[in-house]
């Protein structure tokens, strides 16, 4: 029974390490932040099936849950404020552009 | 029809904010019942004074989207039946389109030599209420091959991993089923512009 | 364990890979938002309802399902806002005949 979870385990950890090798390459900031919420969504299955293996689900469920709101708002805050500081650094440009001419 | 305005404005009223926000306080409050499962007083007063101020912080961060808004008309009352009835119908197909653009993927990323096509494509929706077009946004998400990167004024910018699903996406189908939902109309096939220029996409 | 709910989970793990292998050779950025706001999405809720067959009614099972509502909401829509944010930044996507 719990050699099953252990697995299953085994195999989302898996998942988890080829998630990293997009995270450390990377190549742009935003496939670093993709890389990173996904493992977050991981992380959510990781503790739900270490709730199981240890037989203390009522625990771990809700770490999982309050884990994968914290995951998200962490996705959402980076991500805007990427986008909105970009912004304000082309409309400044595009603005000296416009009085250069 | 096409001749009265579409759009009005809706500023919300104080009556509707204040029964927003009461409904909102006692959702959380829900939810804390739910999660801690303990009913001693004082467990429930840390309840109620949490669910107090998540509603008076998400009212602080969102006030801005509660001003003047200028929405799609209000539908009557009326409408909503046959509405949700089109909708549950709509509901088995959304989830057998995610099944099929999930095999797509599949086929895709396992295939040896990875026979993918992205391109950034362009359309204007005809759907005028934002709720259709939130349903659009979501389901063209959902269906092969297609991600919706932005939508502002009714422009979407959609991302297609193959040929398969640009084509999917000229045909339009995707937008006719949700523009019967919401009884728009809807065109027999879609006009597609390619994105690839950095001046398309910036303001 | 039910047989229903080990091939549910075995079925989730098989999308949870697909979605990695698709991280790693999907060719740019937008490729990969696909691999993970749909592969991923589907393989965790497959994976937490073979969770809840497991489990059967009880107040652990409701709590995996509210994960499972709130993941299935919350996945594709950071995956798009990443996406908008990207495009915002004046980022292309990779066609063929670009190179690498």
């Amino acid at each position: 029974m719990s050699v099953l979870f252990v697995t299953m385990l085994a195999v989302a950890a898996a998942i988890n390490a080829a998630l990293f090798y997009r995270l450390l390459v990377g190549r742009t900031a935003f496939d670093r932040l993709l890389a990173a919420a996904a493992i977050g969504t991981n992380a959510v299955i990781l503790l739900v099936l270490i709730g199981f293996v240890f037989e203390r689900p009522d625990m771990f469920v809700d770490l999982a849950l309050s884990y994968a709101l914290l995951n998200f708002i962490g996705t959402v805050a980076v991500g805007k404020y990427l986008e909105t500081r970009q912004h304000q650094l082309w409309s400044l440009i595009h603005s000296a552009e416009e009085e250069d001419a | 029809m096409s001749n009265e305005p579409r759009q009005v404005d809706v500023r919300p009223t104080k009556l509707r904010q204040t029964f927003r926000w009461t409904v909102q306080t006692l959702a959380l409050f829900v939810v804390w019942l739910a999660f801690s499962g303990h009913t001693q007083i004082e467990f429930l007063i840390m309840g109620a004074i949490a669910a107090v101020i998540g509603t008076a912080l998400t009212h602080w961060l969102f006030a801005g989207d509660q001003e003047a808004r200028f929405r799609h008309k209000p539908y009557p009352p009326s409408w909503f039946v046959p509405a949700t009835f089109r909708v549950v119908l709509y509901a088995p197909w959304l989830l057998w389109e995610i099944a099929l653009s999930n095999i797509h993927v599949a086929y895709l990323v396992l295939h040896p030599r990875l026979p993918v096509e992205p391109s950034l494509v362009e359309f204007e929706t005809s759907l005028r209420s934002e709720t259709a077009q939130v349903l659009l946004a979501q389901s063209i998400t959902l269906t092969p091959g297609t991600v919706t990167v932005d939508v502002s004024n009714g422009m979407f910018m959609v991302h297609c991993l193959s040929a398969k699903s640009r084509q999917g996406m000229e045909e339009g189908s995707i937008q006719r089923k949700v523009a019967g939902i919401f009884a728009e109309e809807a065109p027999d096939s879609v006009q597609l512009t390619d994105v690839v220029a950095v001046e398309q996409v910036l303001p | 364990m039910s047989i229903a709910g080990s091939v549910l989970i075995a079925l989730g793990l098989a999308f949870m890979v697909i979605t990695a292998l698709g991280m790693m050779r999907l060719p740019d950025f937008y490729s990969r938002v696909h691999a993970v706001s749909k592969s991923e999405t589907l393989g965790i809720a497959l994976v937490l309802l073979g969770l809840i067959l497991h489990e059967g009614a009880t107040l652990v099972s409701l709590k995996i399902g509210l994960i499972l509502v709130f993941v299935a909401v919350a996945n594709p829509v950071g995956a798009h806002l990443l996406t908008r944010a990207a495009l915002r930044t004046g980022q292309l996507p990779w066609r063929r005949g670009d190179g690498e």
